[in-house]
């Protein structure tokens, strides 16, 4: 039995617990439908479970860890400065709008990963053009000017 | 076939020829090819990140320009699967057999040129079946009721499941949690809210769009993110003509007729596509080779095998994507949600009532196959080099293309929050062996058989026997049945065999 298969089996479990509980508030006529839906779920869910449980009284072995595949060659501070940099993004877009939070998220992951100032001038211009004339010229999207720079603008 | 048919394939293909709709196919396929040719990224992928981009046209312009990505992202994988030994989508892992053995005999030119010409005429070839097999296809969705839209959309979520994941368990347990979060949203007969916390965004459920860019692109940007960055090797040099001699075409001939009939129906089976057509092509053509022995020292005929036979998985594969709603693999599933977001259903009425806009894409189709041999004969070189681009580089746009993109869509920002969750979702799941497709599928299809279902109980009072009641839906059930249960049988099968 897979330790990263037993996660799964947990949060399907758990993920039909709170979409179950939810249904509670629905009128009767509306709870038929999700109910059945969840049930599928968690009676694949259980069969799975009974299944790796077979399998493994079969071979005699216990719970096998397997994050070493699960997350073969992750480098942890590396995928933390992402996803960090991804979320200061979102924030940085709320306040300043689109275009700043882009070539400020830009400028930074380019210079994380040590690209070359050359080619990091070219994206980041080729970036900024392609959807100014894409988005904001061509399907006339209001992209987000921010709560701070749209005071100004 | 009707009179009237000819006349509306005619009609397509000449409005398929205006200016804006043949600038939309050269945008696209170069896009396509680009994203083919870099390794990491897919033709889903591709298709999912600009999406957005096609919410300004008219929906067969729109249809053509993923259509194009679609065709190049297929075709360009073979560039850096020739010159560089690393496919760019797993459609082309064969052809990195033999291609890069011939690259590493000075004939990647001859290379490339066997790849082009059997990736067009793969492609081409693929329209035949397009044009004939979908409107017949249509007619039988006709006959469709409620009962039986409500076992088609089981049909294609088990299919899609089976097939495309390690553990059919774990495809169905997708399809399962994808249903869950396809009745987020109004309760499409009681008109009580579902699942929406608070969030009025979700009124209509989950944006599809969204998920798709999110389960595809973003998902895609974090599995490239959380790994060390490796140096790219240089594509080689060649100076061997890409064009072929008519030896040359006389000796691929065969190869490329047979892996276009085997790409057209593994691509009309729902849940199989190009990455499996290329293997099979490839096998075959070494199987009925008269040099088999060439096979893995670089043969044109290998290389010819499995291109036509992924390019011809492309028209195939449409079929059952815009006649019954059941997309062969993933980038058709994200094709299909391109569909529905320009207003359009697949089903019969792509052939009646839109039949000008379905035409016209269709006739879009076979000139994106022209384009996209004309671009890799003369553009090769060059997508070579793009080839080269980095992974560290490709991180940060692609996000940046995601947020713009899911923005784009509504002009809000809960969009934008609901991509990032489904590319979480979409990471998590790739990394614990879930399937992606599946999830998407369902979002698609949940309200169809959520509406079919209590459409039948309605109309039944409440009597499930109504879901028994047409050959159709037996049908269905045996196919949905057959679909779980293969799988299964062909594993026991084939321990038996090698018992």
């Amino acid at each position: 039995m897979k330790k990263s298969e037993l996660c799964v089996i947990v949060f399907m479990l758990l993920f039909s617990g709170f979409f179950f509980y939810n249904t509670m508030d629905l009128p009767p006529e509306a709870q038929t439908y999700p109910r059945f839906i969840i049930g599928l779920l968690v009676a694949l869910t259980i069969l799975k479970l009974v299944l790796m449980i077979l399998a493994s009284k079969k071979s005699k072995e216990k719970i096998i860890n397997d994050d070493a595949d699960v997350w073969e060659g992750l480098l942890p501070k590396q995928f933390a400065v992402v996803c960090v940099a991804s979320l200061l993004y979102f924030v940085l877009m709320y306040f300043f709008g689109f275009y700043v939070a882009s070539l400020a998220y830009l400028v930074y992951c380019l210079h994380f990963f040590h690209i070359s100032l050359k080619y990091s001038i070219i994206t980041i211009l080729t970036m900024l053009v392609i959807i100014y004339a894409v988005f904001t010229i061509f399907l006339n999207v209001p992209l987000p000017t921010g709560e701070i720079l749209s005071q100004f603008i | 076939m009707a009179e009237g048919t000819y006349a509306l394939m005619a009609a397509g293909f000449v409005n398929a020829l205006s200016p804006t709709n043949i600038l939309v196919m050269l945008v696209s396929v170069t896009i396509g090819i680009i994203i083919g040719c870099m390794p990491g990224l897919s033709a889903a992928m591709g298709v999912a990140l600009l999406l957005p981009l096609t919410f300004g046209m008219e929906p067969s312009s729109g249809l053509i320009m993923l259509g194009g990505i679609y065709c190049g992202a297929i075709f360009g994988g073979s560039i850096s699967a020739i010159l560089i030994h690393t496919p760019g989508t797993p459609a082309s892992a064969a052809t990195a057999l033999d291609g890069y053995e011939m690259t590493l005999k000075g004939m990647a030119g001859k290379a490339l040129g066997t790849a082009c010409t059997a990736s067009f005429f793969g492609g081409l070839l693929s329209c035949i079946s397009l044009y004939f097999f979908a409107p017949p296809l249509a007619q039988l969705a006709m006959k469709f009721g409620s009962p039986e839209y409500f076992w088609l959309s089981l049909f294609g979520l088990t299919i899609i499941a089976g097939v495309t994941t390690d553990s059919l368990l774990f495809g169905l347990m997708s399809g399962a949690f994808g249903l869950v979060l396809s009745t987020i949203g109004m309760d499409p007969m009681q008109g009580v809210e579902r699942f929406m916390f608070g969030q009025d965004a979700l009124y209509n459920g989950i944006n599809v769009t969204c998920a798709l860019i999110g389960l595809f692109s973003m998902s895609q940007a974090l599995v490239l993110g959380e790994k060390a960055i490796e140096k790219r090797p240089d594509a080689a040099k060649f100076h061997d003509s890409v064009i072929l001699t008519r030896q040359e075409m006389k000796r691929i001939s065969p190869t490329v007729i047979r892996s276009w009939i085997i790409g057209n129906i593994i691509g009309i089976l729902p849940g199989a596509g190009a990455s499996i057509a290329c293997f099979v092509g490839y096998n075959e053509a070494k199987r009925f080779s008269k040099h088999p022995e060439e096979f893995g020292h670089g043969s044109m005929e290998g290389v010819a095998g499995s291109e036509a036979a992924n390019n011809a998985v492309t028209g195939g594969s449409l079929i059952p994507t815009l006649t019954l709603g059941i997309p062969g693999e993933s980038v058709t599933a994200v094709l299909m949600g391109g569909l529905i977001i320009h207003g359009l259903q697949p089903g019969p009425e792509l052939f009646t009532k839109y039949a000008n806009m379905t035409y016209t894409f269709f006739g879009g189709f076979v000139i994106i196959q022209f384009i996209m041999y004309a671009l890799g004969l003369v553009g090769c070189k060059a997508f070579a080099k793009i080839a080269k681009v980095s992974d560290a580089i490709l991180i940060p746009c692609i996000f940046v293309l995601c947020v713009v993109g899911s923005f784009a869509i509504n002009n809000s920002f809960t969009d934008v929050v609901i991509m990032f969750i489904f590319g979480v979702i979409g990471f998590l799941m790739r990394k614990f062996k879930l399937n992606t497709a599946a999830v998407v599928l369902a979002l698609i299809l949940g309200p169809i058989g959520e509406r079919g279902l209590r459409r039948s109980l309605t109309l039944s009072h409440g009597d499930i026997s109504i879901l028994f009641s047409t050959p159709i839906c037996i049908g269905l059930i045996i196919l949905s049945l057959l679909s779980i249960f293969s799988p299964i049988l062909m594993n026991k099968l084939m321990k038996a065999k090698q018992q």
